[in-house]
């Protein structure tokens, strides 16, 4: 295996690091290739997550904790300086194959050390029962990265905390799952975080690739992709959100959105109000397609009569319902 | 085995196309959905967006990995397939009648450098 390496020591966000595996399977010939990096705390979040139901946003940029999203599946993590970052590139595309001899060559590595590691499942390596190390993996046409996690002394209360969204519902399973299941290797070891990245890249590679100016730049460009909000908060999932509001004189009302992109696909009111208009064209095909803020729904429905669709239903109703949704 | 479907286009990354009139009916095989596992996720372009082929225009999210879709074909999609949203697993079901995107075809001869079925088949070594 190539062990690949910077000119320098110079600190990068993890969407450089991205990048650099994105360049090491685009760009360079086949081969199996592997680096290691940390970063300042950052919660990353996978392809297809939902921040806000994965993060505690306001907690994160309370505490200076930065927040990107990858290519490759999986779940939320939390890296910081103690929590070194594997990333390993190959041409073998079989998901499998590729997942289990990855999983093997860094648990052996571990065992080599003396501590008693294991693969579990597909995704992670654990000590005691316990997490030590998470993997994801990203499919390219015909290249595939496997990167993942090895929690080496890392902050396991922020990173409980930052992993925790702020939904109250979700908010113990959260802490207790992370808590409970994670360990670090400096329970294990006694080797600094530097001899220990040493140990792995003599263990795993026979060679060394020292990328060039050229490789930089290149990896510059990709690196602008993992910044953008497009990006970032572009590919949060859909997702549906259920409110109940009360409106004295009126009725209750029961609300349900469908939100993607920041956009509203569906919306759906059903209560006890009395109807004396047409819902559905009056007021809530108006509303589909309309950006999901506060700002835009109120605008939206600045013109419509609404005591003409809900009995006694008035303007300023119709602004704290709104209200009410956010 | 995977199944193949005769009349279809492939990739070598594993996508196929339908073709109907203009458009082509993009989707992935048999073999890439039994490849990846559960399906979990499908992330799909929107209407109206342009897609390249060869280029990447979303990725099938599994229990395993993220796997991006490559479109075999260029054109302007002119559907997605939502039934997706709320149950990718139908990918697994069956990759050939749930279908990502609708294509409308900009150059229709680019299925030319595709696959037939017998040369994919050929091309998974089965």
């Amino acid at each position: 295996m190539i062990h690949v390496s910077l000119p320098n020591d110079r600190q990068h966000k993890l969407p450089f690091y991205l990048a650099m595996e994105e360049y090491v399977a685009r760009m360079l010939p086949t081969g199996d290739y592997f680096f290691m990096w940390q970063v300042e705390p950052t919660v990353i979040f996978g392809r297809n997550q939902l921040i806000d139901s994965e993060v505690d946003i306001e907690y994160c940029k309370q505490h200076g904790i930065a927040m990107y999203r990858r290519k490759s599946g999986g779940g939320c993590v939390y890296a910081d300086k103690s929590n070194i970052m594997f990333s390993y590139i190959t041409a073998d595309t079989n998901v499998n194959f590729t997942f289990n001899k990855y999983m093997l060559m860094v648990e052996h590595v571990l065992q080599k050390l003396g501590i008693d590691a294991k693969t579990t499942g597909r995704n992670d390596i654990i000590i005691d029962g316990k997490k030590v190390s998470g993997n994801a993996f990203y499919h390219l046409s015909d290249r595939s990265i496997v990167h993942g996690t090895m929690l080496f002394d890392t902050d396991l209360e922020k990173m409980a905390r930052s992993t925790t969204p702020s939904d109250a519902k979700l908010k113990s399973k959260g802490v207790e799952s992370v808590r409970q299941r994670v360990t670090t290797l400096n329970k294990y070891i006694t080797i600094s975080i530097d001899e220990f990245k040493q140990f792995v890249v003599e263990n795993l590679c026979d060679s060394e690739l020292l990328l060039d100016d050229d490789a930089l730049n290149y990896i510059a460009e990709i690196e602008q992709e993992y910044y953008s909000d497009e990006f970032v908060f572009g590919n949060n999932p859909a997702y549906s959100l259920h409110r109940k509001v009360r409106i004295e004189g009126v009725g209750e009302f029961d609300i349900r959105i469908e939100v993607k992109n920041l956009v509203i696909k569906k919306i759906n009111l059903l209560g006890d109000f009395f109807l004396v208009g047409d819902l559905d064209n009056m007021l809530l095909a108006r509303l589909k397609g309309v950006e999901f803020t506060s700002q835009a729904m109120q605008k939206t429905l600045s013109d419509i009569d609404p005591g003409k669709i809900i009995m006694n239903m008035k303007k300023e109703h119709i602004t704290e319902l709104i209200k009410n949704i956010f | 085995m995977s199944k193949i479907v005769e009349g279809l286009y492939y990739a070598e990354s594993h996508e196929y196309v339908k073709v109907e009139g203009e458009y082509g009916y993009v989707g992935i095989t048999d073999y890439a959905q039994h490849e990846l596992g559960n399906v979990v996720y499908v992330d799909m372009p929107d209407v109206d967006d342009e897609v390249e082929a060869g280029a990447d225009f979303g990725a099938v999210e599994s229990v395993k990995a993220a796997s991006d879709l490559i479109s075999p074909v260029s054109g302007t999609v002119v559907e997605v397939n939502d039934a997706l949203n709320d149950q990718p697993e139908l990918i697994n079901a069956d990759p050939y009648a749930n279908w990502v995107i609708k294509v409308q075809l900009s150059d229709a001869s680019e299925v030319q450098n595709l696959m037939s079925a017998e040369a994919y088949k050929a091309f998974l070594g089965e």
